[in-house]
């Protein structure tokens, strides 16, 4: 886990247990949340609602403190005028149209009337639902609900927004729209996030930083780019003369895997390019790619490490 | 980030403007809190409640039912006037049902039936849809939330209350042959009608505000409402002019309300305890207006505030250790 000092967190929790009557859903977890976009990552029951739920002092812990922008969040409600939360489920009442109930909201969160009804119409807007406002939203379908829960979270300008599963129940598109907010909240918006999926492609789209959980307990924690960082095996595709490159690439002692899309290489020399440039050379092999290989973030839960990054097929 | 496109203005298409997507702006204005926040909930139960800013479906049993009310009060002023005109101050007393408490007494049914309907729109959607978690992460307490809710219902509660005596007592000055003679025999019936309307009010809400916030369907709700006004008061009816078993009434809403409002409009003079159901009955029916209590004032008040703070410290209680 990557050390984060106390001053730059926005969010601490020290040592938090969450017992519930029959399962321990939060157990010791010593974790900070800094400016950027977080993914909380793991399956279903791993303690990500439980964790959101006691950040916004929903759900009081068991045991240990919890630290919001410097306050005790479930003693001072008023902090909570800083966070926003979109949840996973469906919360909206159907009956009312979006502009009419992001405007409710915002006062809800302390904004006066006028300015509660300019920035719902704004979010709206920054949401791409300006067009739908007036509608009721039982008539929207599944994405613009999902873009009308984001839009309640921001209505007031939050400092913090977290996200339960804000891709749940999407389609393809809807999904790629909705992490396309999710990026544009922190990057454009300047709101940091604090995303919660249970989809490892969401997170390393989305996230700077990554913090896994398991059963309860933080099994990882860094950034992002940490965990797909480059290996030292060379993704190199040829466009002919490929069994002529790779038997070069085996003279010189090279380890090579040999894939449909292309050949792996590594080596423990530090001029492993040169060798891949002298083996095309000798084989008339036209280069057509060639790139470091980065690990993947599913790697973290299959439990590879970078001595398996090693092709499969060596000579 | 400043993007500026062309566009032209829809009231003179040649000419061109500069449209200017100012992107996203960070909040720079106030904050007002908790007090914002309950305000704003306050609010949005009293359009709920009378179904403002929604469809007529949403409109139409909660003003229908202030319709009836208010048709009520019209047609006893217009009963009154008549009787005025024909026979003249006597007369106008002679004619029976056309007084302030009077109104009340059936009134109250009309508001029973009120509360049954739409107090439920107020808990019940923000549970069943649950919109109420959308509320508690924000600088709001459920007890914050609670209490605006119940507010704003409790206000709606008077206004209904009130407006038909109001309209009643305009009808009965208006057809007086000289109004201020009138108000000024009697003025006393105004506070008394505004408490008795206050009381009334708030016991239905207190009740209906309890049932609404322990299920999340409306219908329910809706049903356990008209149960609870109805039930009691027909399983306690048979004892209401037994002495021995006059206490047996305090589980009825419909009674400790009626005895409330006659304590209110006609002093703490108790029934005597003499007679048999039948004579008490005629005599009630003789001397409806000023008709006493059956129940000794500290007991009926020990009652009324009984069925008022009860429902709503369970409600406070349920609603603090509710669990998102």
């Amino acid at each position: 886990m990557t050390a984060i000092s106390e001053a730059s967190a926005l969010m601490t929790l020290g040592g938090v247990t969450k017992q519930y009557p029959a399962v321990v859903a939060l157990h010791e977890v010593d974790l900070s949340f800094t400016e950027g976009i977080t993914g909380l990552l793991g399956e279903n029951g791993a303690g990500k609602s439980t964790m959101i739920k006691i950040l916004l002092g929903l759900v009081p812990p068991t045991s240990g403190s919890v630290r919001v922008l410097g306050e005790d969040v479930t003693r001072n409600p008023l902090v909570r005028t800083r966070l926003g939360y979109m949840p996973e489920h469906d919360c909206l009442p159907f009956e009312a149209p979006a502009a009419e109930f992001l405007c409710h909201m915002a006062e809800v969160s302390g904004l006066p009337a006028a300015r509660a009804r300019m920035r719902a119409a704004d979010t709206l807007r920054h949401v791409g639902l300006f067009e739908a406002r007036h509608r009721p939203m039982g008539t929207y379908s599944t994405g613009m609900k999902q873009r009308v829960k984001l839009a309640q979270a921001l209505v007031h300008d939050p400092d913090i927004v977290l996200l339960d599963e804000p891709a749940a129940g999407l389609d393809p598109a809807g999904r790629d729209d909705m992490l396309d907010l999710v990026r544009k909240t922190y990057r454009e918006f300047g709101i940091t996030v604090v995303f919660s999926s249970h989809l490892m492609s969401d997170v390393e789209r989305t996230c700077d930083r990554i913090t896994v959980l398991e059963g309860g307990r933080v099994a990882k924690s860094g950034a992002v780019a940490e965990y797909t960082a480059e290996t030292r095996t060379l993704f190199v595709e040829v466009d002919g003369n490929r069994e002529r490159f790779v038997a070069a690439l085996k003279a010189r002692g090279v380890a090579v895997g040999v894939g449909k899309g292309g050949v792996a290489v590594q080596a423990s020399d530090e001029d492993l390019s040169d060798l891949v440039r002298d083996a095309l050379v000798e084989a008339e092999a036209p280069l057509r790619r060639m790139a470091p290989r980065r690990r993947e973030l599913a790697e973290l839960f299959t439990g590879v490490d970078e001595d398996h990054d090693e092709p499969g097929e060596t000579g | 980030m400043a993007d500026a496109t062309t566009a032209k203005t829809a009231g003179d298409p040649k000419a061109g403007g500069v449209v200017f997507d100012i992107g996203y702006q960070r909040y720079a204005g106030p904050r007002e809190g908790r007090r914002r926040a309950r305000l704003a909930v306050y609010k949005d139960g009293f359009r709920k409640v009378l179904g403002l800013g929604r469809g007529a479906k949403a409109k139409l049993l909660p003003w229908a039912c202030i319709l009836v009310m208010v048709g009520i009060s019209i047609i006893m002023s217009a009963m009154a006037g008549f009787g005025q005109r024909a026979l003249g101050d006597a007369g106008a007393e002679m004619v029976p049902g056309t007084s302030h408490y009077f109104y009340y007494t059936f009134g109250l049914v009309i508001l029973f039936v009120f509360a049954a309907l739409v107090a439920p729109r107020l808990l019940c959607p923000d549970r069943r849809n649950a919109t109420l978690h959308l509320y508690l992460v924000r600088p709001l307490t459920a007890t914050d939330y609670v209490q605006a809710r119940w507010a704003a219902f409790l206000t709606v509660m008077v206004l209904v209350a009130w407006v038909p005596q109001f309209v009643l007592l305009a009808g009965r000055v208006l057809g007086h042959p000289e109004p201020l003679a009138y108000l000024d025999a009697n003025w006393t019936d105004i506070p008394k009608f505004l408490l008795a309307g206050v009381a009334m009010a708030a016991m239905v809400t207190s009740v209906s505000m309890l049932a609404s916030g322990l299920v999340t369907r409306r219908g329910y709700a809706s049903v356990l409402l008209i149960a609870l006004f109805v039930i009691p008061n027909a399983v306690t009816a048979p004892f209401a002019f037994n002495p021995q078993f006059q206490w047996v009434s305090v589980f009825s809403l419909g009674d400790i309300l009626g005895e409330t409002n006659k304590l209110i409009f006609n002093g703490v003079e108790q029934a005597e305890e003499a007679g048999t159901q039948v004579e008490q009955a005629f005599e009630a029916l003789e001397d409806f207006d000023s008709a006493p209590t059956r129940f000794s004032p500290a007991f009926l008040l020990a009652a009324y505030f009984g069925w008022l703070l009860a429902p709503g410290a369970i409600l406070w209680m349920y609603y603090r250790r509710l669990r998102l």
